[in-house]
């Protein structure tokens, strides 16, 4: 099973009708490339970029919180309202760290949100710590030339 | 760093736009932006102070077109040039697949020219980077002003490994994609296999 199904899974067996419309989910690199989303909005459109910010949010927090005496482990991040934001946890996936993030608005009990997801969180890096990364070193493109390139830049307007 | 998926047959690549502050980065970004068109188009993220300074990062994603039955998408990063913000530059350049090197032309920032330069190789080693193996371009920008330093002279002073360089006047757009596919292609070359 692909990791993108390890994770729909996960969310298909643990979400209810109305929290599954709630919470827009998804797992990023921390590069912030994402790997998974429920495409929920405003994931469904923004997801990208999205990605980029959250990805640097998490590492200027955990810079900026190297400077505490005693460096905390078990971090999490958000940045809420009484109901609704953002909530990002780390997540081991093929021993690297990346990071699994909700957004959520308009919600009565946030506590509980935060408590659901932590508990998908733990759901899928169990699922996912074994997973073997066939990382193949060998190069993917030889010789790649300016024909090939300039297509891949056809789309510009000029 | 860059990332293949080989079940959604796609690659996705990071560069860096690196270079002393107000030597045109993130004008660059905006040209790529404002030239690309289609219903994907995603705006330009900009951190940045109320004067246009980058504070953290601008970022773009592009999505390209397909080269060899993958697609490719590129997530373009400016760092902030300014001295103040190291630690953010340091960030912005872990996990990079390639860098646009942006000095300014002008006469008077040959010394911030070297000093960032200096700056982003150290960077690049305290990060494991083995500097002879990131695919790197040169941007000569600023060529539009009237006191800019001989190209030849940039080459000896700013281009010692002998990158592959393009003049710029991104204000204008000039060499703006030039310098994009020059970076694109050393990237792609040098992309491995992932997930
Ligand atoms: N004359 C001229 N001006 C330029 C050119 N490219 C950029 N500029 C101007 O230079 C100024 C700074 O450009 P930015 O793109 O914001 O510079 P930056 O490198 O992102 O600066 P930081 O964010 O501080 O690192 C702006 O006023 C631009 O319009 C160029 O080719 N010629
Ligand atoms: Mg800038």
């Amino acid at each position: 099973m692909s990791y993108i199904e390890t994770f729909k899974t996960i969310l298909k067996n643990n979400l209810t009708r109305s929290s599954e419309q709630a919470i827009s989910i998804f797992v990023a690199r921390m590069d912030g490339v994402i790997l998974f989303s429920n495409e929920k909005p405003p994931l469904d459109k923004n997801k990208e970029s999205i990605g980029a910010l959250v990805a640097g949010l998490w590492q200027a927090a955990e810079l900026s919180n190297q400077f505490l005496e005693s460096a905390q482990e078990d971090t999490r991040l958000s940045f809420d309202t009484s109901d609704g934001g953002i909530y990002v946890l780390p997540i081991s996936i093929s021993n690297e760290k990346h990071l699994y993030g909700a957004m959520y608005s308009g919600q009565i009990n946030p506590g509980m949100i935060k408590n659901l997801i932590r508990k998908l969180r733990d759901k899928s890096e169990l699922e996912l710590r074994n997973e073997v990364s066939t990382l193949k070193s060998e190069y993917l493109f030889n010789n790649v030339t300016d024909e090939e390139v300039d297509n891949l830049f056809s789309f510009v307007g000029n | 760093m860059s990332f293949v998926n080989y079940n959604t047959k796609e690659v996705n690549c990071k560069i860096v736009y690196y270079g002393p502050g107000l030597g045109g980065k993130t004008t660059n970004i905006q040209h790529v932006y404002k030239k690309t068109s289609g219903e994907s188009k995603s705006d330009v993220i900009s951190l940045n102070t109320e004067n246009e300074r980058t504070i953290f990062f601008d970022f773009l994603p592009l999505e390209l077109g397909e080269i060899r039955g993958f697609k490719t998408r590129f997530h373009l990063y400016t760092v902030p040039g300014q001295a103040f913000y190291e630690a953010s530059r340091k960030l912005i350049l872990r996990g990079v697949d390639g860098i646009i090197f942006v000095a300014d032309s002008q006469v008077e920032k040959m010394d911030a020219n070297i000093k960032s330069l200096e700056s982003l190789e150290t960077d690049l080693k305290e990060q494991g980077y083995d500097l002879s193996k990131v695919p790197m371009v040169m941007q000569w920008n600023k060529r539009d002003l009237p006191n800019v330093v001989a190209v030849k002279d940039l080459e000896a002073q700013l281009n010692k490994r002998r990158l592959p360089s393009h003049e710029g006047v991104a204000m204008n757009g000039l060499g703006v994609f030039e310098t994009l596919k020059s970076i694109s292609k050393l990237v792609l070359m040098n992309l491995k296999g992932g997930l």
